[in-house]
């Protein structure tokens, strides 16, 4: 890898690092969404990079890889939906200080 | 090439700083902002590769998408304000995730040869226009987002009245 692509590359993994560790060590619902936030953006930048390095102009493998990013995410929330769906937590968002608990 | 390499190291030093920061923030909303300027500068760093279209993209999706974090936010202030990450076991595992995936990453150097020139992916006849109109779309960015901050502080300050 060439040096500029060598400290993208780095950036992302260092973002997605950090979004994959503060699901696991958070206990607030709304921060484990923006951890996952944080990890998808990581993998868009990861993404772009290696596009805007590699690529020879064929824009498939980037517009593949974006749309599988955001089905990452889509699917991500229908599963965290439904785990607090079935954990019987109030989805009620005045009543978001239970999850504390 | 020397001054783009200075002018990433600061965004990236600021970027992993705010994403950092949004787990140390007691407050949520304060958690939402940092992510929305996380998601401001990876905006700028797709202008560092080239990519207009795609900064424009990022950044008016930001304005819509961190809106919905931002109600959430703001409906749970008043009972967000709690220890919600064990900060040192969170560093210990970034520390260790990070050391996993980037061993592969660090041992391919010049594994590959990158093709002649960054390739822009814009669309024909539209970049020069992204290009030229680019501060624009920032400003409007900032705009929009500063009103929703303003927003919620007129929302505290009359819930404080209340």
């Amino acid at each position: 890898m060439t040096g500029m692509l060598m400290v993208f590359a780095l950036l992302s993994l260092a973002l997605f690092s950090l979004g994959l560790a503060g699901i696991v060590a958070s206990r607030h619902a709304v921060i484990v969404v923006l951890s996952s936030e944080l990890g998808l953006v990581a993998s868009m930048i990861f993404s772009l990079s290696a596009f805007s390095y590699y690529s020879q102009g064929n824009a498939l493998g980037l517009l593949f890889s974006l749309w599988a990013i955001m089905s990452a995410e889509a699917i991500m929330l229908i599963v965290f939906y439904r785990y607090l769906a079935r954990a019987e937590m109030s989805l009620d968002i005045s009543k978001l200080s239970k999850y504390r608990d | 090439m020397d001054i783009l390499l200075y002018v990433f190291a600061a965004f990236a030093v600021i970027e992993l700083l705010l994403a950092a920061y949004v787990f140390v923030a007691k407050s949520l909303l304060h958690a939402i902002v940092s992510l929305a300027i996380v998601f401001v500068f990876t905006s700028l760093l797709y202008l560092i590769l080239s990519q207009p279209l795609l900064a424009v993209v990022q950044l008016l999706v930001l304005v819509g998408g961190i809106s919905t974090y931002l109600l959430v936010g703001t409906a749970s202030e008043s009972f967000s304000h709690f220890r919600h990450t064990n900060f040192a076991l969170m560093v210990i595992l970034a520390i260790a995730i990070f050391a996993i995936i980037a061993y592969p990453v660090l041992k391919s150097v010049n594994a590959y040869s990158p093709s002649s020139s960054a390739v822009s992916f814009t669309l024909s006849g539209q970049s020069q226009f992204l290009q030229e109109d680019m501060p624009i779309f920032y400003i409007a960015a900032l705009l929009l987002f500063g009103l929703a901050l303003g927003a919620i502080a007129l929302y505290k300050k009359l819930g404080e009245k209340e």
